[in-house]
């Protein structure tokens, strides 16, 4: 019995799959944002925001579960998970609406907006768009070695990344992961997640 | 064919085989149903763990709806012929990844609105995706049907065995009950078997019997032989010694007037006249005739020893004629006779006889007339009558009964031949007999009686003078009750010239 494929995949099955960064960074996959916007669309989506903000707003909260959070980091079982989008606002209150109702555990997501980013901010994942009033290193040096999850936009450039950076990769929503600053801000990234990402660095 | 009872009991051991035989294959089926439940059991298990798998793989693809990465997790584990179809859905029962096989159907979500799973379907799993303790989306699996082919060779060893237990305990069945038939088959012959050893046995018994009663009707037949020959030629003799002392005795008589007519004149010559001449002759003559007395009272003295002597011969003549009766060989001068009136003929002289202290009880009833010669069975009688009152020495009754008698095939009688008989029965209280002395009482010589009291011939001749007149006897005797004497003389054919009537 030869197994059919439900969709057609050019990728050769393999039975072990990890480690393979690289090999889903080549995986064709044409519907991309198409497909995203298929299950976004069934949210309320405010008409001024693009299909790539959305899924980049989902994968913000989405993220949560595979980092593996120190134990200091809620000081109370009900606490918010804060969100904290820095700078420019890219989702326009779409991220606000996707979380409602969201819980991390016991902790409902919160969004925050900052303009910029100081160290001490009680945040559990930061977003950086684009920045006016900070370098996006001076931010993210601020939130050196706190326990903070940081991911950038696509829009900058990589040398600049957090732990997490978007890159939009044939039409569809990727992103980078640097686990030596997962490190430094005390996160172990999952290695589900890392699987996923496009590259991974793991110095410098 | 009779079952005997140890046959029925055998008989019921295929019931029990065959009821052993349904027990056996309800416990087979009793554990094939329970494997064939345990091994859906853990088939669920297998499928729940390879959905927990796949559910712990794709958690990041699902929440970053990397679909390419979930289809690949899906295909992997798809690589497994014993999966049918699988499906991943996001939490908001958006499909992932999916795969089904050719002519198979895709997992819907059965948890969408609500849904839930169909609870009858045993080979579809689902596990929630969670990534710590957030909730990403559902995986399903759905295990392939097992080919008929494998859950009959899963059950096969168990068909297998059941099915040689079944069968045997069939041949066991079969082969018990033709053991039962063969056994109920040899006790019927054993059963024959005694019957014929059985029939053997009294066959033998019986011929025994014959061979005595022939033996011992030989004896008879010799004694009889030798007794009659010789008592014919001694009967002749005596008639010779008889005859020849009568006329002795007559010559002995016959000299004697002469002699004393002699001696008469003799004597009147003496008393007439004394003459001196002749006196001496005639004291002479006194002589004589003193000496012819004498020779007249050794003449007596003869005459006595002569009596004597005829009395013996008599004797001997009677007890001759008594063993020519016993050996069937007196001269019989048989006539038509009826026994009633026979019987009151010397009803006197048996009354006489008895004595008065026993009593004779006369029940004649016969009407037929019998061919006998009426002497002999006068003696017969006679003979039979004392017998009874000898057997009762303190007195009794004598029953003297006649009847007449019909054997045929409805009424037959010990050996007789079937025809008319009058039967003469002489009946009394005494002592009886035992079985032994009653089988020996016709024998001839043979007495209960004192030495010097009984010849032993009484009944034999009795039974011999029957025997001779084509008639039948036989005694009937318990000890202490009394004795009956039967006679059966055959009833007289032809013309009837009665003599006594």
């Amino acid at each position: 019995m030869t197994p059919r494929r439900q969709r057609e995949s050019n990728t050769p099955l393999q039975a072990a799959l990890p480690p393979r960064n690289v090999r889903v960074a080549k995986c064709v996959i044409a519907l991309a944002l198409a497909c995203a916007s298929g299950e976004i669309l069934a949210q309320p989506m405010p008409s001024n925001i693009s299909l790539e903000y959305a899924v980049k707003a989902t994968y913000l909260y989405k993220l949560a579960p595979f980092v593996n959070w120190p134990p200091t980091t809620f000081t109370a079982a009900n606490v918010p998970f804060e969100i904290c989008v820095v700078g420019e606002d890219p989702f326009n209150d779409f991220l606000e609406k996707a979380v409602t109702g969201q819980h991390f555990g016991t902790h409902p997501f919160a969004v925050r907006k900052l303009d910029t980013l100081t160290p001490g901010t009680d945040c559990q994942i930061v977003f950086i768009s684009h920045l006016s009033s900070q370098s996006i290193s001076d931010a993210l040096q601020a939130v050196n070695g706190e326990p903070v999850m940081t991911v950038t936009d696509s829009g900058a450039t990589p040398d600049d990344g957090g732990i997490m950076h978007f890159v939009i990769e044939q039409g569809r929503v990727r992103f980078e992961i640097d686990t030596a600053a997962a490190g430094r801000n005390h996160l172990t990234i999952s290695s589900k997640l890392l699987n996923l990402a496009v590259v991974v660095r793991d110095a410098g | 064919m009779t079952m005997l009872p140890e046959a029925r009991r055998f008989a019921l051991r295929p019931v029990a085989a065959l009821a052993a035989a349904v027990l056996l294959l309800v416990a087979g089926a009793l554990a094939a149903a329970y494997q064939y439940q345990s091994s859906r059991h853990e088939r669920a298990r297998q499928l729940t763990v390879q959905a927990n798998i796949l559910a712990a793989s794709v958690t990041a693809a699902i929440a970053f709806n990397d679909r390419a990465t979930a289809q690949e997790y899906v295909d992997a584990l798809m690589l497994d012929p014993r999966l049918d179809a699988a499906a991943i859905y996001n939490e908001n029962h958006r499909e992932v990844a999916g795969f089904y096989r050719p002519g198979g159907k895709p997992i819907p979500d059965f948890l969408a609105d609500g849904g839930r799973l169909p609870s009858d379907h045993f080979l579809l799993t689902e596990v929630p995706a969670r990534q710590g303790t957030t909730l990403v989306g559902h995986v399903y699996l759905r295990a392939a049907q097992t080919p008929g082919t494998v859950r009959l060779a899963r059950f096969s060893g168990l068909i297998l065995l059941t099915i040689m237990a079944v069968l045997m305990l069939s041949a066991l069945a079969v082969a018990q009950r033709a053991l039962t038939l063969a056994n109920a088959d040899l006790q019927q012959r054993a059963h024959e078997l005694a019957g014929a050893n059985a029939r053997l046995t009294a066959e033998m018994e019986r011929r025994a019997r014959t061979e005595e009663a022939l033996r011992q009707s030989q004896k008879m037949e010799a004694v009889g032989q030798l007794s009659g020959g010789i008592a014919h030629d001694f009967n002749n003799l005596l008639m010779i010694i008889k005859s020849s002392l009568s006329l002795f005795y007559k010559k002995l008589t016959q000299n004697e007037p002469e002699v004393e007519r002699f001696a008469q004149t003799a004597r009147e010559h003496l008393a007439a006249g004394p003459n001196q001449e002749v006196s001496g002759v005639l004291a002479a003559l006194q002589g004589f005739l003193d000496l012819i007395a004498q020779s007249e009272v050794r003449n007596q003295q003869i005459k006595r020893y002569l009596d004597t002597a005829h009395e013996g011969v008599d004797k001997a003549a009677s007890l001759t004629q008594r063993l020519l009766s016993f050996a069937r060989r007196q001269p019989l001068s048989p006539k038509s006779v009826n026994m009633d009136a026979l019987i009151r003929g010397i009803q006197s002289l048996l009354d006489h006889s008895v004595g008065s202290n026993v009593k004779i009880d006369y029940r004649l009833e016969s009407h037929w007339p019998v061919l006998c010669d009426s002497n002999q069975m006068e003696n017969a009688i006679l003979n039979l009558v004392i017998n009874a009152r000898d057997a009762m020495p303190m007195g009794g009754q004598i029953t003297l009964r006649t009847q007449d008698v019909r054997v045929d095939e409805d009424h037959p009688l010990d050996n007789l031949q079937n025809g008319d008989y009058v039967h003469l029965c002489v009946d009394d209280t005494g002592s009886g007999m035992s079985e032994e002395v009653r089988r020996k009482a016709f024998d001839p010589f043979f007495t209960t009686k004192p030495v010097g009291k009984g010849t032993g011939l009484g009944l034999s001749t009795t039974l011999g003078y029957v025997m001779q007149s084509n008639g039948h006897a036989s005694i009937d005797s318990e000890e202490g009750k009394g004795t009956t004497i039967n006679i059966l003389m055959p009833r007289a054919t032809g013309d009837i010239t009665a003599e006594v009537t």
